[in-house]
């Protein structure tokens, strides 16, 4: 299963280079949506809204070919970790809830769930066709600085190494006859340590391989920098953005 | 001068003896020059000297003058020679610091604010050279170690430095990217004058392009031509070249390529002295072995979720207690091959068994009991904080008790136990490397698997593998070695060999019949080791078939 896990959530999470609608979207516009969704589905406060916020969201996510592989690797790579966290909010609110009302509490986690879905869909779209370099540039034209922004960026270039070399590790430690099946939670939790410490170290030597490689190639050199491909909204942006903006608001009016 | 190094000595942080002691060279404009030594004797670290990184970035304590370019680094760190000189460190997976290969190619100029216009021509100029323009839009983590490689390159060529320092270049690449890169760096170094430092013990194919060999092991011990360099390579346990050792061995001046020895050769040989005598002779019998089958695969096809085949339909047995090798270039699936031998994968389409267990009924816990796999980065498995618990640790999951005089003991036969009690992390890259190794081998498993053990290990610790794997042999257990190594591989005496490429099984034998065939000379799959290029160039390869030095030698002895 935790192999699985890493291979799912290694997918949703790579940069796609087949070039499609999205990669040609300029990165402020792919944050406009993010947001204007984040903001949607806080608003929005009962499941079927939510439902239909989500299915808009598929229904704007066709444009780009092969999104919806990628979004079911990534719940079925999350669904452990989103049953467990169901799991423990129904323990707790039964645990400590005077009346048990177990239509609330069912409502509550499946809004939750589609919220979680709703905004997973824009920011899968932003990781799978935007460069972290693009990404940089859209936010220093936003007045940014990039040398803050880079550490987080960074991180997101390095998501398939990492998640190649945990595969490879957990392989290693399972040919050394670890088993994570076995056990209660304790020892669940213990035989963890011969995964988690080898690829905390394995990632603390690469940052500093990379901190030397960015120190020679100059980073940090300037607080500006240039930028060897223009950014610029163009119409597409424009549309893209009045189609969002015109798509949460019949839904807001539609179903208020 | 580009590099000019005076009375350098350098201390790392809380440490009393020194990194590097005294040392004195200068390297010229427009030289190759070959900077080695053994493993821990301060190569790297001079690199980092010679880059600004040390004192800089790691502190400790540094005495003496080292001028790039004129300039001074020690007083002017990296930011000093950005531009001047162009900076390869060792893993290159590691130095990319961006999504795709042209934003790559652009990174250093956009940090230094150069005009778009300008990046752009750079970009297209140096991509074009280095025979990269067709990765430009490829997303940086799915290259192959050489094309990493030359994408690192690429990123400081764009600066057009004077001079290029590589650190370690050949190790994570295979024999034919090696060819390519090098073929690359001294047209680089020819066609556009730069300076080329290359900081490597990989010296095989390396050393015939150097117009200067500086030998490091804390203190310079040779400074010279690459002729006057052999006796202080071998002293320092550096790799030669095969072709340079056979030159010795005759008597006859030593060359490091394989054209310059074949001419050599052919002039001993045409006299007509030499005849070939004895084809039989020359022949290893293939070792009678057991019948029994280890590990069976019948027609396995693999792919990873969602990719094309890795694995495309590949049979083979392994049989009970002989030495198999798995050779063929990277990428060819030779790893994820192995991985199905413990059913860490298990085959989309064919079966695997495991002495008559189908990997598929079984969890890897079980299947591991017969079979060990040590993979290629022992810092892949280290967690525990001595050395003795690493061994202990896997004694425990195979349900072992008594488990630490068995581990002591295991340690003692991999000469490790003086640092029974040390950190992992602490140990040298060949004692890792025997860890590692230990700590599978500990509770016995019928077959034991090496995934690229020689990978990143100098001649020396090579050698003390090779003691290694003879010791397992003793104990009469299955061995399958992964590897591109072939030197290694001969020296290895291995019974049979088996060759991936694409996925698919492309040839099988024994290894001086797989070398020697005409069709693996055809296909390219691989680079051939010199003795047998030698062979063949000297069309010796119809009666004799040498695999090592010594056999070679040995058959043409009576020539001279």
């Amino acid at each position: 299963m935790t192999r699985r896990f890493f291979e799912d959530i290694g997918i949703a999470l790579s940069f796609d280079e087949d070039k499609g609608f999205y990669h040609f979207l300029d990165p402020r516009t792919k944050l406009f949506y993010i947001i204007s969704t984040a903001i949607v589905t806080m608003i929005m406060n009962n499941v079927p809204k939510l439902v239909v916020v989500v299915l808009v969201n598929i229904v704007i996510a066709m444009l780009y070919r092969g999104f919806l592989t990628k979004l079911a690797s990534f719940i079925k790579g999350l669904t452990p970790f989103i049953i467990a966290i169901i799991g423990l909010n129904i323990a707790l609110s039964v645990l400590f809830a005077e009346t048990v009302d177990w239509v609330e509490i069912l409502e509550t986690q499946a809004r939750a769930f589609m919220r979680i879905v709703a905004i997973a869909i824009p920011i899968l779209i932003l990781i799978a066709t935007t460069t972290p370099s693009d990404l940089i540039q859209g936010l220093a034209k936003m007045g940014i600085r990039y040398t803050y922004l880079y550490p987080f960026i960074v991180a997101y270039r390095f998501i398939p190494l990492i998640f190649t070399e945990m595969k490879n590790i957990y392989d290693a430690q399972r040919s050394r006859g670890l088993e994570l099946e076995k056990g209660g939670i304790r020892q669940k939790v213990k035989s963890l340590t011969p995964i988690l410490i080898p690829t905390t170290i394995c990632s603390l030597l690469r940052a500093k391989d990379l901190a030397e490689a960015l120190e020679i190639k100059g980073f940090g050199y300037s607080t500006r920098r240039s930028f060897y491909k223009s950014l610029r909204m163009g119409k597409r942006d424009y549309v893209f953005m009045a189609i969002i903006t015109a798509a949460y608001i019949i839904v807001t009016i539609l179903y208020p | 001068m580009a590099i000019e190094v005076r009375n350098l000595t350098y201390f790392y942080p809380n440490s009393d003896t020194p990194a590097l002691q005294d040392i004195n060279f200068k390297i010229d404009y427009g030289e190759f020059a070959i900077i080695t030594g053994p493993s821990g004797g301060g190569k790297s670290t001079l690199c980092k000297i010679l880059v600004g990184l040390i004192p800089g970035i790691y502190g400790g304590r540094l005495s003496g003058e080292v001028y790039i370019d004129g300039v001074n680094v020690i007083e002017k760190g990296v930011r000093g020679v950005i531009g001047r000189v162009g900076i390869v460190l060792q893993v290159p997976e590691n130095q990319i610091a961006s999504l795709l290969v042209e934003e790559e190619l652009a990174f250093g100029l956009e940090n230094l604010l150069y005009d778009p216009r300008v990046i752009r021509e750079r970009i297209y100029e140096v991509s074009k050279n280095l025979e990269i323009d067709h990765l430009l839009n490829r997303a940086t983590y799915t290259l192959s170690g050489g094309e990493a490689q030359k994408v690192v390159i690429g990123s400081v060529l764009v600066y057009k430095p004077k001079i290029l320092i590589l650190d370690e270049p050949l190790a994570h690449i295979d024999p034919t990217s090696v060819e390519n890169l090098l073929s690359l760096l001294i047209r680089i170094n020819r066609e556009e004058g730069i300076t080329v430092v290359v900081i490597e013990h990989r010296l095989s194919e390396l050393l015939k392009y150097a117009s200067r060999v500086i030998v490091l092991n804390r203190k310079i011990i040779f400074d010279g031509g690459a002729e006057d360099s052999i006796p202080y390579l071998i002293e320092s346990g550096v790799e030669i070249p095969p072709v340079t050792k056979l030159t010795i061995s005759i008597n006859a001046k030593p060359v490091f390529s394989v054209e310059d020895a074949s001419r050599v050769l052919a002039r001993h040989l045409t006299q007509g002295i030499c005849r070939c005598k004895n084809v039989s002779a020359n022949r290893n019998a293939v070792r009678s072995r057991d019948k029994e089958v280890a590990i069976s695969l019948n027609n396995v096809w693999y792919a990873y979720s969602g990719n094309r085949y890795v694995l495309r339909g590949v049979s083979l047995d392994i049989y009970r207690g002989e030495m198999l090798a798995i050779v063929g270039p990277n990428g060819s699936g030779k790893t994820t091959l192995i991985k199905h031998f413990n059913g860490l994968l298990k085959p989309v389409k064919g079966y695997v068994k495991v002495f008559g267990k189908d990997t598929k009924m079984h969890s890897v816990a079980e299947l591991a009991r017969h079979v060990g796999i040590v993979f290629q980065n022992p810092l892949h498995q280290f967690f525990e904080e001595t050395a003795l618990k690493e061994v202990m640790f896997t004694l425990r999951n195979m349900g072992i008790e008594y488990s630490e005089d068995r581990a002591m003991k295991i340690l003692e036969m991999f000469k490790l136990e003086h640092v029974a009690y040390r950190s992992p992390y602490e140990l040298s890259v060949g004692e890792q490397r025997r860890l590692a190794i230990a700590s599978v081998v500990a509770y016995e498993p019928d077959v034991i698997v090496l995934d690229e053990p020689t990978a990143g290990i100098d001649y020396a610790l090579k050698m003390e593998l090779l003691e290694v794997v003879n010791k397992l042999r003793k104990k009469n257990k299955t061995i399958v070695i992964v590897t591109h190594d072939m030197e290694f591989l001969s020296k290895a005496n291995v019974d049979r060999v088996v060759v991936l490429y694409n996925g698919r099984v492309v040839s099988e034998g024994n290894l001086r019949d797989v070398l020697y065939s005409p069709k693996i000379e055809e296909t390219g799959v691989f680079r051939l080791p010199q003795v047998v290029r030698l062979a063949k160039a000297l069309k010796l390869d119809i009666c004799i078939n040498p695999l090592t030095v010594e056999e070679f030698v040995n058959a043409i002895e009576r020539c001279f």
